[in-house]
């Protein structure tokens, strides 16, 4: 695993651990409804930009 | 006919997205069965249904049930038992011949019922394809009008409503052709990275709306039993149904959630996924399609209509769009883009490949092209989207009985004496017992709908034992009729 790999990885979980969070938080009312959504949105972007570097096909060795 | 293609439209799932992991790729053993070597582990196929089966569609399903005035005993354990006949019916019908046989379906009909007939079974698919298309089309469009704030249609609703709606469904649709029809291999990927977040998401909607309700009702919830109070009176309240709506019991719960994909386990669609299963019981991983979308999503997504309804009672219109972006802000919004993108994709590629079939000297590109087309005009019409419940039920209806052909002619045709896979067997290019079955068993199943005899939710499972029956008894007699005639005429013999 190289460490673009690697790097990328670590943010896809925890882009996808805040995803499944916030709600809890928000059902606990530790956050509201404002945080929710920002932090949402920024899990969502963090996710779709981290999770094709991780499970990028690798390119054939000639 | 040896259409490449065919491999991968008939493990078509209508409520799902394609995956690209299981199925390989086009034309690999299209007319062989699937070698040892290439048989896959269980988690591909956990992986696998546990992610396609949150869709967009689940979107709509979720508060129509609510829409249908169903209580909360009824939903729950509606939905539990209705998942394990589901997942029972897979694992008891499809997956034991799958594994036997390790033919996709369309290879396996051909053998059964000849390639006309064939042609017809995929023409039908292809047409039921495309208005669960435009479902998806109508899904995906109402995220579009959160940002646009055009007039969406209601509940009722069967016609488009406003300019910026039609305009709305015709862009989202054309966008989904224009990739469809250059291939959906892309999609197929992204669908494949997207799942998990949006299950996730689909999760979230659920605990959400239910905190976000919790404060509307000014409820407090200490325990279970609070919370299943709370689920009766404020979630899953039953009485009678909306407007409009078909009113929905425990019954009606279970044999939606158990037949809402039976072109997949008793039609038998999903052979061409299980034929590369090592082992049998791999069936149970439809298990966590079925529990995740077909329970938790549902749930959730009713969830975030009753709060709708408990913000403002007359507010009934079922639009995923608002809904999501209320509850999650725009990751709810790109959820339903996404979930309606991505199942709508590999359905208008599959209806494509279908009407393919019928004229094979037009391109792929251009066929596809045209049926996303006609899709993103179906998607205009809110009426398939509104109406779902019933569009799901008629759908598995249209495929069962040719999954009952297979089903008979595997395993009880032999029993009796009669031989399988006829049509191959006398170079048929249409097998009358499988025609004949299918159409009558479709009239019969219509009239006892129509005429009030049985509920268009229940009708499949009389139809299917039905089907089983005309089947055996037109094999029996064509067989018998075609022996004496051969013996008769030796010049006949094939």
């Amino acid at each position: 695993m190289n460490r673009i790999t690697l790097i990328s990885a670590v943010v896809a979980c925890l882009a996808l651990l805040l995803v499944l969070l916030l709600p809890l938080l928000y059902l606990s009312e530790q956050i509201n409804s404002q945080q929710l959504h920002q932090w949402l949105l920024i899990a969502t972007i963090g996710w779709f930009i981290a999770v094709p570097f991780w499970f990028r096909t690798p390119k054939a060795k000639i | 006919m040896t259409n490449p293609d065919f491999a991968s439209f008939d493990s078509g799932k209508s409520l799902q997205s394609h995956s690209a992991e299981i199925v390989p790729a086009d034309g690999e053993f299209e007319r062989e069965p699937v070698p040892q070597g290439r048989l896959l582990r269980f988690r591909n196929f956990i992986g696998q249904y546990a992610g396609e089966h949150c869709a967009g569609t689940e979107l709509m399903i979720g508060p129509l049930f609510v829409a249908a005035g169903v209580g909360a005993f009824d939903v729950l354990f509606g939905l539990l038992l209705g998942n394990l006949l589901a997942v029972l019916s897979w694992m008891l019908l499809t997956v034991p011949i799958a594994v036997r046989a390790r033919l996709t379906l369309y290879y396996q009909l051909e053998k059964i019922c000849g390639k006309h007939l064939v042609m017809v079974y995929n023409l039908a698919n292809g047409v039921a394809f495309c208005f669960l298309a435009g479902a998806m089309v109508t899904v995906s469009a109402t995220a579009v009008g959160v940002w646009f704030g055009f007039p969406m249609p209601g509940l009722n609703d069967w016609m488009p409503n406003s300019f910026g709606w039609v305009l709305a469904s015709l862009v989202v649709g054309s966008v989904i052709a224009i990739v469809a029809a250059c291939g959906y291999q892309f999609v197929a990927r992204f669908a494949n990275l997207a799942a998990p977040w949006m299950v996730l998401i689909f999760l979230g909607f659920g605990l959400i709306g239910l905190r976000d309700l919790i404060s509307l009702s000014g409820s407090e919830i200490r325990s279970a039993g609070e919370l299943w109070t709370f689920a009766n009176e404020f979630i899953w309240r039953g009485g009678d149904p909306l407007p409009g709506q078909v009113k929905f019991t425990f019954w009606h719960v279970l044999f939606f959630a158990w037949f809402c994909n039976m072109a997949m386990h008793v039609g038998m669609s999903d052979l061409t996924v299980f034929r590369f299963a090592r082992k049998q019981w791999y069936g149970v991983a439809t298990a966590a399609g079925m529990y995740v979308g077909h329970f938790m999503a549902w749930l959730a997504a009713s969830i975030l209509y009753a709060l709708q309804l408990a913000k403002d009672p007359a507010n009934t219109d079922v639009l995923p769009g608002p809904m999501a972006y209320q509850a999650a802000g725009v990751a709810g919004l790109i959820c339903v883009i996404v979930a309606g993108w991505t199942t709508a994709n590999p359905t208008i590629y599959r209806a494509g490949l279908a009407f393919q079939a019928v004229i094979p000297k037009c391109s792929r590109f251009k066929v596809t092209l045209a049926t996303g087309m006609l899709v993103a005009v179906i998607g205009m019409f809110p009426a398939i989207a509104m109406q779902l419940l019933g569009f799901v039920a008629l759908y598995g209806l249209l495929l069962m009985p040719m999954g009952a052909v297979v089903f008979t002619d595997f395993w009880i045709l032999p029993r009796l004496g009669l031989r399988s896979y006829y049509a191959e067997h006398r170079k048929l290019s249409l097998s009358w017992p499988a025609a004949l079955t299918w159409g009558i068993t479709l009239v019969i199943c219509v009239w006892l709908f129509l005429s009030g005899r049985v509920g268009l939710f229940f009708v499949s499972l009389p139809g299917w034992f039905l089907a089983v029956l005309l089947y055996i008894a037109f094999s029996r007699w064509f067989q018998t009729k075609e022996s004496v005639t051969t013996i008769n005429h030796p010049s006949t013999l094939p």
